[in-house]
Order: C-alpha cells, then sequence, then structure tokens
C-alpha cells in the first residue's frame, strides 16, 4: 500500500515539476533532512534516509508536493489536468523529452562525487534461517526463496564493494546449524551454493523445524575463528555476523548468554534482520556485540524489523556498506590505519603443446587442495549442481610472486607464505569511488553552438533555434541544448553519452585525452 | 512433400548446382566473389578469410582443430558449402585444402583494392539532366515490384506488368493459364507460396527463373549472374554508365527495368540507376529485413502521403496475433490483405485495419494450397507489429532472468560471472515473437497432414563389434546426419550426405 | 521393449544457422612514437595501416551492414579517423560531382584505387587522408611527453561510440536518438547522403541487434599508463560484454592490455614478428562474436595481473595496500600517509613490514613458449 501511494506520487510529482528542476532539488534536499531527524525513526528511519539517499530517485522529493506543502495536502490533481498540451502539441512531448532527462540526469547523481571511504577488510558470516516460519507466505513467492533471491543480489552487491572481503554462509535448520559455503572470496561460489540451496528446497534443505540462534553463532563464530587462526591479518579485519531470522523465537541447547559472552571476547559484530517482529533476544545480541555508549543508535542500525519486501532489500543492502570505524576510532587514529603487503600474482595454465593450437589442459596440483580426494569430492558436488567452474578451475592456477607457488582460486592467502594474494582487477573495480567523475553541467540553450557532434560517440547536436525570438519565452526554457559539457576539457557529450560516462565508464574521454 | 522443397531453388542452391567450369568463370569478377562470400554461412567466411593470405595449403586435420568439438556439425555443413561451391579444393590426395586460385586472386584484389577497372561498375560522370534521387528510385523500385505483386493476387490495376514478367511468371509456374494475357492468367499454389515470401527471396525466385529463361535464349549465364551480383554492389542514388557492359548485359536492362531493379529513363539510355531492391540484393537474412522494411515505409508513403515521421514509428510489420487466435493487421494494402485471406479466416474490415481469426480450416486450406506452415509462422514473425516484438523481448528477458535465478539450463554459461557472460544465454532462448501457442497449434495442423515423413539415405549395419557400432554412431550423431540408430540389432541410419563421411570414418577406423 | 526403448530417432533439424548479425569492429592503433620506433626493422606504421586497411574491409565484407571505426591514438590525444562525420568522404558521388572527385584526386593522386569497392574505399580513403594528418601533426609537435600513451581516452572514446550503436535498439527511450533521427533526416534532404552511409542506415536497421569487438593494435611497452582509466574501461567493456582483442607488437607483452583482454574474452596475441601482420589478423583476429563460441580461441593462458603503483606508476606483483582506499605502493612512503586518502598508516605495522626482506620488484620473464599460436 505504501508502495502504491508512492508511486501515484511519483508520477504526479515528475510530471508537475518538469520545468523548474531547481526547486525540485531543493524540495529533496529539505526532505532528506525532515526525514533524518524525522517522526518515524524506530527501525525504519535509518533504513530509509540512507537507502533513499544512495538511490536518490524521485522517490525522495515525493512526500511533497508542488507547492511544498504534502502532496495530500494540495489540491487533487486529475492527470490529465496536469499535461498541458501546446496549441501546436510539439510542446507536450517536449516536456516530455525534459522529464527523461531529468530523470536520467537524477539517476547519474546517485553516484556520490566523494571519494569514498573504505572500511576495513571484513568477513562476514551470513546466517540464515531455514526454519518452519520460513515457509510463510507473507513474502511472495515464499518467505525463505524471497530472502534468497535477495541473497543473491547481496551477495554480487557485497563483493563489489568490498572486493577483498570474504563471506560465508549457515542456515539454521531443524535445531542445528549447517554450514551451506565455506568462508570464501569468490561470489560466484556463494552464488552457486544458494542456486543449489534453491533448487533442492524440497528434500534436504527444504526449511523445517526450529531455528537455534545459538548453534548458528556457535558454528559462525568457530568459521570466523577458524579463518583467523594464522594470524596473518588479524589486526585489520573485522569480523561480522549477519542474521536474517524468520523465526520469533530459538531452541537452544545451551545457555545462549555465554555466546554471547564469547562473541563479545572475539569482537565478532552482529547484525540482526528481522522478518516478523522484534524478538529481545536479537535486541540484547546487537547491543552486546556492538557495545558502545550510544547503544540506542546501534540499536537501530543493526537490528531491523522489516516493513515490506523492498524494505527487505533496503537493510539487507544496508549491510553492504562497510561498518562504521568503531568505537576505538580515535585510538585507531593515533595507530593510524594498516597497511597491508598483497601480491598480484600471474594466471598460469599449463599447456604441453606449444605447436598445435589445441590445448591439453593438465589439472595441476595447488597448494590450496593438498587434499586430492576432498576436492574430488568438492568438484563432484559442484558437477551435480551442473556447473563445471571447479573443474577449469583447477586448470587455471595463479602463481604467487613471493613463493611462487600455486594457488587455484584468488582472493586467498597463501598457505605457505602468508601473503594475502588478489588480483589488481579486485581492486581495480572500486577505484572510481577515489577518482570521482565530476558531473557534466548542461550547456544553456543558445542559439549557435560551438560544437555540432558528440565527443564520445560522434552523435550530431540538434543546431541552435535560429528562430528562437519569435518563439514565445516559455518554449525556449523548455528545449534542451542536448549538449552536457565537461567542466575540466570543456567538451561536449550528448545525453547517452554522459549517462553512460557517468554509470558505466567512470572515465572522461575529453579528460583523457587532454 | 513437395511443398517444403519447392523454394529450394534459393541463390545459393542454384549456384551450388552450377558446374564447375561455369564457378570458375563466375570467379572471375570480383563483384561476384564479394557477393558469394556474403552469401556464405559464418564460420565458412571465417575459413575463407584465414586461407585467403596464407601461401600454402592447409592440412585438413589441422582445421579440424580450430574448432571446438561441439560446433563440429557446423564445421560440417561449412565445409560441404565450400566443396560445393568448389571454393575449397583438395590438395595432396585429400589430406590439405587450398583456396579456388581465380576466386583467391580477385577476392583478395578486391580487398586489396587492386582489382580491375569496373569491376564495380563504371560511374556515370556526366551529371544527369533528369535529377533522380533516392526517393524517387525507392518510389520506381517499390511501384514495379507490388504492380507483379498485386498482379498476381489480381488486383484491379490500371497497368498490367510488362509481357516479360508475365511469361517469367507463367514459366516459373507462379501463375497459369492459356496464352500469356493478363487476363487469362490465374495464380497456382506456388504462386500464393511466393507471395509469402521475403522481397529479397521472390526477386532471386524471379531472376533464378530469368536465369534459366536466358539459357534457352542462348544468353551466357555466367555473364548475367555476374550483371546480377555487379549490380548486388551498386551504390543507390548514382548512375552508372551504359557502354561498359557486354551485350547480353545490355539485353537485360530492359527487362530488369520491368522487375523494378533498375531504372533507365526513355531518354538517356547511356545510363542506368540501381534501386534498393538491387543494391540489396546480396545481404543475407538479417539485415536483408532493412530493405524490406525501407520498403514499405515507402509504399506507405506512397499511399497515405505520411509524413516523415511516421515513416520512423511504423517501422516493422502490422499484425498483432493474440494467443487466442485471433489476428489484427493495421493495413489497408489489399496486398497485405490478400495474402493474409491465404490462411486467415477474415471477418471483419475497418478503415485502416482488418481482423480475422486463424482456424484450422483456414490453415488446412492454405497447406492444400501448398504452403506449409514455417512459411505461415515466417510470414507472420516478419510482419509482426513492433509491438509484439516489444513485448516478445521483455518477456525473453524474464525469462533469462527466472531461468538464472532458478539455475536452469544456464549454470554453464554463467560460470565465468566476473568473466563476463559471454556465451550468452541467448542460444537457450529464442525470441518468440508470436505466441507459442498458435505456432505449435499451426505446425500441428499441419502435422495432421503429413504423417509419413521419408528420407533419403543409407543403412549401415552389420558391425562386428559393439565398438565399432558406438565409434561410428557417435561419429554419425556429432555430425548431425544420423536419423535413426538401434543399439540392440547394431544398425543405425543416416542422410544421404553424410553417407561418404561416415563411409571414410568407417574405412579408416577398419584399416587401424 | 528393450528394444524399442534403445531405438533413438535424431530429429534431423536443420543446423539453425549462427546468426550473421551486422557487427561493429572498433580499430585502436597506439601511434605512441617511442613504441614504434622500437620495432622499425620489423614494420613501419605505414604497412601496419595497410593491413589494418585489409583487415577493415575484410570486416565490411562480411555483412553489408557491418560497421567499423577506426580511432588513432598519439601523444597529442585520441581522435577519431573513421566515421568522422565532419568530413565527407563520399564527396566523389556526391550531388554531381565530377568537381569532388578530380579536387579529391590531385590533392592525393595514389592514396585509393578509385575503382575500389565503395564501402571499401570511403573507409579507406578517410583513415588514409586523417591518418596523414595525424602523422604530420605528430612530426611537427615537439612536446616533451613523446612516450604519453592516451590509450585510456581512445578506449573510452571507442566505448562511447559502440554504446551508442547499441543503444540504437532502443531508440525510444532515447530522447536524443529521436533528435538525431530528425536530424539525420534533414540532412540527408539536402544533401543526398542516404541510408548507403553509415550513419543513416544504422537508424534503419535499429532492430537487428548489433554485435561489437574492439581490437587494440599497440606497440608501445611502456607499462606507464594510467591505470585507473584503463581499468574503468576495461570494467565497462565487461559490462557490456565487449571483447576487447589486442595485438601487441614488439616483444615485451603488456600486462594492462594483457588483463583487459582477458577479463573482457578477447584475444591477445603478443606479435614479436610483425611482418606477416596481414595473416595474423585474418585468422586470429578475424572471430566474429557470432562464432566465438565454437572456435577454440587463440588465447594466452599466462596473464600477469600485476597492478600500478600509485607512486611510480610502475607496476608491481607485489606492493602495500592502503586498506582504507585500496590504493596501490610498491614502496612504503616516507611519511607514513597514503598518497591517495591521507590516512596514516600504522605504525607498528610498518615497522614489521619494513622489517621484513622486500623482495625485488623486478619483472620475471614469461615463459613465451606457454603462449599458444593462432590457428593457421
Amino acid at each position: 500500500m505504501d508502495e502504491s501511494d508512492e508511486d501515484y506520487v511519483a508520477t504526479n510529482n515528475g510530471k508537475a515539476v518538469v520545468s523548474d528542476r531547481d526547486s525540485s532539488e531543493d524540495f529533496s534536499d529539505s526532505d532528506s533532512s525532515i526525514l533524518g531527524d524525522g517522526v518515524s525513526k524506530r527501525t525504519r528511519s535509518r533504513g530509509r534516509s540512507s537507502g533513499r539517499q544512495t538511490r536518490g530517485g524521485p522517490m525522495q522529493s515525493n512526500l511533497k508536493g508542488n507547492s511544498g506543502g504534502y502532496s495530500w495536502e494540495d489540491e487533487y490533481q486529475r492527470t490529465w489536468d496536469i499535461v498541458k498540451d501546446d496549441d501546436d502539441g510539439v510542446g507536450s512531448l517536449q516536456t516530455l523529452v525534459q522529464t527523461l532527462i531529468e530523470s536520467r540526469k537524477k539517476k547519474i547523481m546517485k553516484n556520490p562525487s566523494t571519494p569514498f571511504q573504505r572500511g576495513i577488510i571484513r568477513t562476514m558470516i551470513v546466517i540464515i534461517d531455514g526454519s518452519e516460519v520460513m515457509l510463510e507466505r507473507d513474502l511472495r513467492p515464499t518467505r525463505f526463496s524471497m530472502m534468497l533471491s535477495l541473497l543473491q543480489e547481496f551477495i554480487l552487491e557485497f563483493f563489489d564493494q568490498n572486493p577483498i572481503s570474504q563471506m560465508g554462509i549457515v542456515m539454521m535448520r531443524n535445531g542445528i546449524a549447517i554450514r551451506i559455503s565455506d568462508v570464501s572470496g569468490s561470489p560466484q561460489y556463494h552464488i552457486d551454493k544458494i542456486r543449489q540451496l534453491k533448487t533442492k528446497q524440497h528434500n534436504r534443505f527444504e526449511p523445517k523445524g526450529d531455528p537455534s540462534l545459538q548453534n548458528s553463532l556457535e558454528l559462525a563464530r568457530s568459521l570466523l575463528m577458524y579463518n583467523f587462526n594464522n594470524k596473518v591479518n588479524d589486526t585489520q579485519n573485522s569480523k561480522e555476523i549477519l542474521i536474517i531470522f524468520g523465526a520469533l523465537f530459538t531452541s537452544d541447547p545451551g545457555n545462549i548468554h555465554k555466546t554471547i559472552d564469547n562473541l563479545v571476547k572475539d569482537d565478532i559484530k552482529i547484525k540482526i534482520i528481522g522478518l516478523a517482529a522484534q524478538v529481545a533476544i536479537c535486541e540484547e545480541i546487537v547491543r552486546r556485540t556492538n557495545s558502545s555508549k550510544t547503544s540506542s543508535s546501534y540499536i537501530n542500525t543493526n537490528y531491523g524489523v522489516i516493513m515490506n519486501e523492498s524494505h527487505f532489500k533496503e537493510l539487507l543492502m544496508d549491510c553492504v556498506i562497510p561498518l562504521p570505524v568503531s568505537e576505538d576510532f580515535e585510538k585507531k587514529e593515533k595507530k593510524g590505519v594498516p597497511l597491508i603487503k598483497m601480491g598480484f600474482p600471474s594466471k598460469i595454465q599449463p599447456s604441453v603443446t606449444s605447436n598445435s593450437s589445441i590445448n591439453l589442459n593438465l589439472p595441476s596440483i595447488c597448494s590450496c587442495h593438498p587434499d586430492e580426494e576432498n576436492d574430488a569430492s568438492h568438484s563432484k558436488e559442484a558437477g551435480e549442481a551442473g556447473n563445471g567452474t571447479y573443474s577449469s578451475k583447477k586448470v587455471i592456477g595463479y602463481k604467487c610472486p613471493q613463493c611462487l607457488n600455486k594457488v587455484c582460486q584468488l582472493p586467498t592467502i597463501c598457505p605457505i607464505c602468508g601473503l594475502m594474494l588478489i588480483l589488481s582487477t579486485h581492486l581495480a573495480r572500486s577505484y572510481h569511488h577515489l577518482v570521482p567523475l565530476e558531473a557534466y553541467k548542461e550547456v544553456p540553450t543558445m542559439e549557435e553552438y560551438e560544437s555540432t557532434y558528440c565527443y564520445g560517440c560522434l552523435l550530431k547536436f540538434p543546431s541552435g533555434r535560429k528562430n528562437a525570438q519569435s518563439d514565445d519565452a516559455n518554449k525556449i526554457e523548455s528545449l534542451t541544448s542536448s549538449r552536457y559539457r565537461c567542466g575540466k576539457c570543456q567538451q561536449d557529450f550528448c545525453i547517452d553519452c554522459d549517462v553512460f560516462i557517468h554509470e558505466t565508464l567512470h572515465n572522461c574521454p575529453g579528460c583523457e585525452n587532454k | 512433400m513437395s511443398s517444403s522443397n519447392l523454394f529450394k531453388a534459393t541463390v545459393n542452391e542454384h549456384l551450388e548446382c552450377l558446374p564447375k567450369p561455369i564457378q570458375s568463370r563466375l570467379y572471375e569478377a570480383p563483384a561476384t566473389c564479394l557477393s558469394i562470400y556474403r552469401l556464405l554461412p559464418p564460420l565458412a567466411k571465417f575459413y575463407i578469410m584465414s586461407m585467403l593470405f596464407y601461401e600454402h595449403p592447409i592440412a585438413l586435420k589441422d582445421m579440424s582443430k580450430w574448432c571446438k568439438p561441439t560446433a563440429k556439425k557446423i564445421q560440417f555443413e561449412a565445409l560441404k558449402r565450400l566443396r560445393s561451391l568448389h571454393l575449397i579444393e583438395e590438395h595432396n590426395k585429400g589430406s590439405h585444402l587450398k583456396l579456388h586460385q581465380t576466386f583467391r586472386k580477385n577476392f583478395r584484389d578486391c580487398l586489396t583494392g587492386s582489382q580491375t577497372s569496373n569491376a564495380f561498375g563504371n560511374l556515370c560522370t556526366s551529371p544527369d539532366k533528369n535529377h533522380i534521387d533516392v526517393k524517387f528510385l525507392d518510389m520506381f523500385a517499390s511501384q514495379k515490384w507490388e504492380s507483379i505483386l498485386h498482379f498476381m493476387v489480381g488486383t484491379e490495376l490500371s497497368v498490367a506488368p510488362s509481357k516479360s514478367v508475365l511469361s517469367l511468371l507463367k514459366s516459373g509456374g507462379l501463375m497459369e493459364g492459356p496464352g500469356t494475357s493478363a487476363s487469362n492468367l490465374k495464380i497456382t499454389n506456388k504462386g500464393f507460396q511466393f507471395l509469402l515470401q521475403d522481397v529479397n527471396v521472390q526477386i532471386w525466385t524471379l531472376l533464378l527463373q530469368y536465369l534459366s529463361l536466358t539459357q534457352d535464349l542462348n544468353m551466357d549465364p555466367v555473364d548475367v549472374l555476374n550483371f546480377i551480383f555487379v549490380l548486388g554492389c551498386l551504390e543507390l542514388g548514382k548512375s552508372y554508365t551504359v557502354s561498359s557492359l557486354s551485350e547480353t548485359q545490355i539485353s537485360m536492362l530492359a527487362d530488369l527495368k520491368d522487375y523494378g531493379l533498375i531504372y533507365q529513363n526513355h531518354n538517356d539510355k547511356e545510363r542506368f540507376y540501381p534501386t534498393r531492391l538491387a543494391t540489396t540484393l546480396t545481404s543475407e537474412a538479417a539485415a536483408l529485413r532493412t530493405p524490406s522494411m525501407a520498403l514499405n515505409q515507402v509504399v506507405d508513403t506512397a499511399n497515405s502521403e505520411a509524413t516523415e515521421e511516421q515513416m520512423f514509428s511504423n517501422t516493422g510489420g502490422s499484425i498483432i496475433l493474440e494467443t487466442n487466435f485471433k489476428i489484427y493487421a493495421y493495413t489497408n494494402s489489399p496486398l497485405e490483405i490478400a495474402i493474409l485471406n491465404l490462411f486467415v479466416h477474415l471477418k471483419t474490415r475497418f478503415p485502416n485495419m482488418v481482423t480475422g481469426q486463424i482456424t484450422r480450416e483456414s490453415i488446412r486450406k492454405a497447406l492444400f494450397n501448398g504452403i506449409t506452415a514455417d512459411q505461415i509462422i515466417k510470414f507472420l514473425e516478419s510482419h509482426a507489429h513492433s509491438q509484439m516484438k516489444q513485448m516478445a523481448k521483455e518477456n525473453l528477458d524474464k525469462k533469462i532472468e527466472f531461468d538464472a535465478n532458478n539455475n536452469i539450463n544456464t549454470a554453464t554459461d554463467n560460470q565465468q560471472l566476473s568473466v563476463g557472460e559471454f556465451g550468452s544465454a541467448n542460444s537457450y532462448h529464442k525470441l518468440e515473437v508470436l505466441p507459442p501457442t498458435v505456432v505449435d497449434q499451426i505446425k500441428l495442423w499441419q502435422l495432421e497432414l503429413d504423417r509419413i515423413q521419408t528420407f533419403e539415405g543409407y543403412l549401415f549395419k552389420d558391425f562386428s563389434s559393439q565398438q565399432e557400432y558406438d565409434a561410428l554412431r557417435s561419429y554419425a550423431s556429432e555430425l548431425g546426419v544420423l536419423l535413426w540408430s538401434d543399439k540392440n540389432r547394431k544398425k543405425f541410419f543416416v542422410t544421404k550426405d553424410g553417407m561418404s563421411q561416415v563411409a571414410d570414418f568407417a574405412n579408416k577406423n577398419r584399416g587401424r | 521393449m528393450d528394444a524399442v526403448s534403445e531405438t533413438i530417432i535424431t530429429d534431423q533439424k536443420p543446423t539453425q544457422p549462427t546468426v550473421d548479425d551486422p557487427s561493429l569492429l572498433t580499430v585502436i592503433l597506439d601511434l605512441t612514437p617511442h613504441g614504434w620506433f622500437k620495432i622499425k626493422h620489423h614494420i613501419t606504421v605505414q604497412e601496419v595501416t595497410k593491413a589494418l586497411l585489409v583487415f577493415l574491409n575484410a570486416h565490411l565484407s562480411l555483412n553489408n551492414s557491418n560497421q567499423v571505426a577506426f580511432i588513432v591514438c598519439s601523444p597529442d590525444g585520441a581522435k577519431f579517423l573513421y566515421p568522422n562525420p565532419g568530413k565527407n568522404f563520399d564527396g566523389i558521388q556526391d550531388n554531381g560531382s565530377s568537381k569532388g572527385e578530380t579536387g579529391n584526386k590531385s590533392s592525393n593522386p595514389n592514396l585509393v584505387n578509385t575503382e575500389m569497392y565503395r564501402q571499401f574505399r570511403i573507409v579507406d580513403e578517410a583513415v588514409l587522408e586523417e591518418l596523414n594528418e595525424v602523422l604530420k601533426s605528430l612530426s611537427k609537435s615537439n612536446s616533451v611527453n613523446k612516450t604519453r600513451s592516451t590509450l585510456s581516452g581512445a578506449l573510452s572514446l571507442a566505448l562511447t561510440y559502440t554504446n551508442r550503436m547499441l543503444n540504437l535498439d532502443q531508440s525510444i527511450s532515447t530522447t536524443t536518438a529521436s533528435a538525431f533521427n530528425a536530424t539525420t533526416k534533414s540532412t540527408s534532404g539536402t544533401s543526398n547522403v542516404t541510408s548507403s552511409g553509415s550513419s543513416a542506415s544504422a537508424v534503419s536497421t535499429n532492430y537487428t541487434s548489433m554485435l561489437s569487438r574492439i581490437l587494440v593494435i599497440s606497440a608501445n611497452d611502456d607499462d606507464d599508463v594510467k591505470y585507473i582509466p584503463i581499468m574503468n574501461s576495461m570494467f565497462a567493456a565487461q559490462k557490456m560484454r565487449l571483447p576487447i582483442d589486442v595485438a601487441k607488437l614488439g616483444s615485451i607483452s603488456s600486462s594492462y592490455l594483457q588483463q583487459a583482454s582477458d577479463a573482457t574474452n578477447g584475444i591477445y596475441l603478443q606479435v614479436e614478428k610483425p611482418e606477416g601482420l596481414i595473416q595474423t589478423l585474418c585468422t586470429a583476429f578475424f572471430i566474429e562474436s557470432s562464432i566465438r563460441p565454437l572456435i577454440i580461441l587463440p588465447s594466452n593462458s599466462n596473464v600477469s595481473y600485476r597492478a600500478s603503483c600509485f607512486i611510480t606508476g610502475k607496476s608491481v606483483d607485489l606492493g602495500y595496500v592502503c586498506s582504507v582506499c585500496l590504493c596501490i605502493m610498491s614502496i612504503i612512503p616516507t611519511d607514513a600517509k597514503c598518497p591517495t586518502c591521507n590516512s596514516h598508516f600504522d605504525k607498528s605495522i610498518l615497522n614489521q613490514l619494513q622489517n621484513s626482506v622486500v623482495l625485488s620488484t623486478k619483472r620475471r620473464k614469461i615463459d613465451s613458449n606457454g603462449r599458444d599460436t593462432p590457428p593457421v
């Protein structure tokens, strides 16, 4: 219901604000501030404001109508009244065009132009609920499959934003904790596992029984600790657990408070997303593990209960963003941020014949799977899912630049010399955050322009309107020059290039050629 | 049976059926080389290109290594095409392959720009007194061509097509009747099928028919073919001199003008203009929709003085087909309506559209007329309204997404998500423009009529061992020539084409 | 019963023809003088251009509606040679035009055989003429940064251009496309350049899906390229599923280009003996996207995934990474501060790192035997 309302307002607003774009942006600013310290704080407030900010869509200005009041205070406007037809019928098209451009421009704005501060390297265990309540159909089609499909998106996003982080997945089912996927840095591996889970829903992994928070927390804790037992990069890692909890109870074999104590001791941070309602023990877990002076705010950010599907997604995607630098921020500041030594290995593929064009791919032994049998069963399991990833992974290997040892999967920590190995492309994926591209400015409408073609794609720009004086002033305002100029290199681009450059490419072709 | 291979005479097959000496002579013209090259399947194109600048013959067994094992069938077909066109020749007792010498030389010259002059027609240098632009040529071409089609469906027309066209239609079996006078001719079943084809296929059907006629008239088929191919390489909107043409080719001009392929002014016999119909002759399937579309647009404008904007808006067809077998066609062209009438039970007619229903009876009527289900489906597909195409695209996207989420089918090519999914999922998912229910039903209706399919081929039996049987059988199925197999009785059946290959393989195996 | 179940009737379908969609080939020629100087005994720019022109022609000959684009990048910047909407290269045929023809001929009498197939000739003429201009200005300009590579700019241009060509598919949604239609329409009305020209035909073919790829030809041995922009281009290409093929002339392989082609499923070949470039182009680099799934691609299996140091600009395979902004350093900065995000590094960790032996970051020679030969 919430959704549909907003949609209506969105279209309504979008059309109405067409002519004065500046003012609409003003509104959005004031909106976000209102939301920030606004009325409906509870679990929702943070999810909202931050989620909206990152998305930056028209939704943000939704609540406000044209005249500055809330939209429901406005006079009722019929859609056909809003669309104004010009005498010759051209005007309506132009306003439409304008709206489209507006929306595109707004889409660009979602990229923050301030340098992105990256958090520390994270290791996250995701605990998902596989208990009977997950079969509930209040989320479509069921809570369980909804969660899984959202989780897939989450995994991709997580590794996109945190290229050198690692993740593992644990499921609570029938009173015990099941390890779904090992701690690994490969998004594809996790997604495959989730997919398997989805297809196997009807037998082994069908949601069943009661959830056990304690069991799963202990398993997650041991996974996290196991992963750090080599002490290599211990200090700069943050250990996190994300729980997606559908049930309202937990059936545990022992005293969960002891587990919590251990978690606190190990400095593991826990976030919980509840699918039904707030649960006291969850609140306690979150409060204790994220110990801080301002505890109340931590509950808000780290324990959220979903209101609807989109809110679920928002809460989940919030977990992508690295945790705020924790309470020992000051201490760290003195200490300084850690510097990590890393290796950028080369991909090697042993091929036997060098003169023939056929590749004989001989699998070779890698150091990360010394146990051959274990490995075989591993790949067999993967093969079951109709996936040949692992067999190919064994052929292709990466050579540690420090000890020349071969590993088969990146990113990882070299088992021989303990060097952190990563593909430089993993790091590079997020570099555009470091050097954000300035937004292009629209060239004001003029009678004549310097540029005839888009610098990027050679698209011919519409020429200036010579007879502009003859038209009424209204029209000129609604017209665009279709040119967007980079402030640095003074080159003009078309709207498509503008969008493409800011959303996908993150390079200004003009500046690159300077 | 006859219906399916009635229009087998497409260009390629015609070319393949030519005797080798004639093919060799064809390859002497660079334009022909280029055109024939364009008509080849992609893999064959790649083979030719890779051999073009390589001086030595290539070992057959090296060549087979270029392809992945899964692509063996496609490779087999590509090589078969090349062989039957004699573009590749065996060398060194069949172990090596090399390109046809003449073809190689001329195609190379064509690419490097060192071919003889006049290979792509001589531009007329002096300016034409009558200004002739592309629009005019399009109008001219569509008028000529439409008038032929209209004549075939029997629309009342002020001008009947010329005698030569009529005799061509008759000799091609598209129309029949006593004498060649326009009023006596009636469209045949073959003619109906003809109407359902793409414009390009139609033109080629007529041109090939024309070709066989010229042979009776003692015209040199190589000359004729060459000229047709040169036409395909000419440029729209430019005039070319007649003087550089051969005797035969000049005599062709008048006929080609009747088909709307070229335009020639009455007073100025020294120059001719190729029309869009001619310049797009050698474009293949995907690219080919463009000219026909362009033509449709021109026809539209001619009919209703549509503005340019409209021309852009109604690219694509006009037919909407619903899952309940109802069909709506936004057209008022008598031609299109007549074609629809062939297989649709038309119900109502409005100023700008007709509605109808596809029924078992209407389809059966068409099938009895010799039209195949595939032809109907293809016609509907190529004339589908852009709205339908858009919807199909959206559906496809949804489907791919759904399958990706549910791990169906796509796991293999999703394995390298981070490396980019280049083996795009499209190979598994086909764009379904028409509702699948209707398509299937039309096919089923056809199956009702012919329940027995016949194949020509060879039976392999009496294998000495299971291994031998297995090896040979799997080889045949890899090539895609296997039709039937029975494991217990150790027998299998292959198509006629695959016989020699499989037999070769069998002999080789036995020899070992 | 058994006998029946063992019988298989193979469905004898005609193999669905591999689609022959029109495709766009963007060639990027790196003109950085330094690299060409190194291989001057093997091949010159002119010879490479000749081979490339034949290659372009071959691409055009595949399909009527195939398109090409040609970009050069020199220290002065990257530039489109073709298409070049500012200049009209079919001047010969244009309205009446005998003047144009003679004019063109006299200015550059033997650039291209005028008898050549028109599609080829337009491209070839444009490329040659523009290339000559670029080379001239390059020899004139005495800029100090002769080794500077603007490959990233060229890649960006290629990507924006490709993006436009691909997006013509959904021309309804893009507002400028409609404007574009209008403009081309108006120009075609006046200057009589219609659909056989590249731009206009692209509009009319807008619902066939366009395939595209990029071919980079570079002789530049320096690793001193702009790392981030190249990486950004690479990821963009990856997202667009656009293979970047690389022909690296000379004896040293370029790790960034290698990474780019590896990440985009392109073909990377190091052409050490560029004399027979045309043959390499026509085999290894002639594999269209449509037949890529069928063919065993010549590929370099040993890809060096080295990164670039943010301080020195040199490539490293063992370095230090700031945990805040992930910037890569080959040396520990003296002031213990991250050069990019200015955060202070942890002293104790620094000490620990400095005490341990830092291996030399000298590049190891990659065994060239591991490389595959192209199918010949």
